[in-house]
């Protein structure tokens, strides 16, 4: 049996949106350093 | 939808005029409370999600843990919103055009609606009917939101 036949409904909404939100989370805040290294690197070389 | 003009408003209403008026009065009621509120609420989310995680209270079904933690999470939430409001009325305009302001009200809009549509509802039964990996998820994502509402709400004080 796969993982998603032995989940219910509210469990495949909630680790559908629970992962779409980690994702979410990790691009913008991965980009948020990636700026932040950047005005660092012009300020200091 | 054009809002610039409910913040040039909202500027210029009581709420606005008070904030920006009495110091005191936006650093008590406006300030303090709201930190504190986001205090309360950061810590309801961090005993709920640390034990849903099982690294904390091992000793205390995790359902009762959630609910507990619940209860004061909708109290710290409503006085965050309307400490919230106030202080925002008071510098609205500086608010529209700042980019933290408008990400830390997406990540608060995202986390209300994850809690109380996704959440809440997941975690009304019996928590070992629920797949543990989903469990985990949860709580995972609810930690990262709610700690992204945090830095994006500490960084509006930063920018701009």
């Amino acid at each position: 049996m796969t993982l998603k036949k032995e989940l219910g409904a509210r469990e495949q909404i909630a680790a559908v949106v629970a992962g779409a939100i980690i994702l979410s989370g990790i691009i913008y805040w991965g980009y948020q350093f990636v700026v932040m290294l950047e005005f660092l690197e012009m300020a200091y070389g | 939808m054009e809002l610039l003009p409910f913040f040039e408003w909202a500027e210029t209403s009581f709420l606005g005029y008070i904030g920006k008026t009495y110091g005191g009065v936006y650093a008590t009621f406006g300030q303090s409370v709201h930190l504190m509120a986001l205090a309360v609420l950061g810590g309801s989310v961090l005993i709920a999600d640390l034990r849903l995680l099982n690294v904390i209270l091992k000793d205390v079904p995790s359902e009762i843990v959630a609910d507990q933690a619940h209860k004061w999470f909708k109290v710290a939430l409503a006085v965050i919103l309307s400490s919230g409001v106030f202080m925002a009325a008071a510098v609205a305009q500086r608010m529209y055009y700042n980019d933290f302001f408008w990400a830390k009200m997406s990540a608060l809009l995202v986390g209300i609606i994850f809690v109380f549509a996704v959440k809440r509802p997941l975690l009304n039964g019996t928590h070992a009917d629920i797949h543990p990996m989903v469990i985990r998820l949860v709580a995972i994502a609810s930690i990262l939101i709610w700690f992204s509402v945090a830095a994006t709400g500490r960084w509006i004080g930063f920018s701009g």
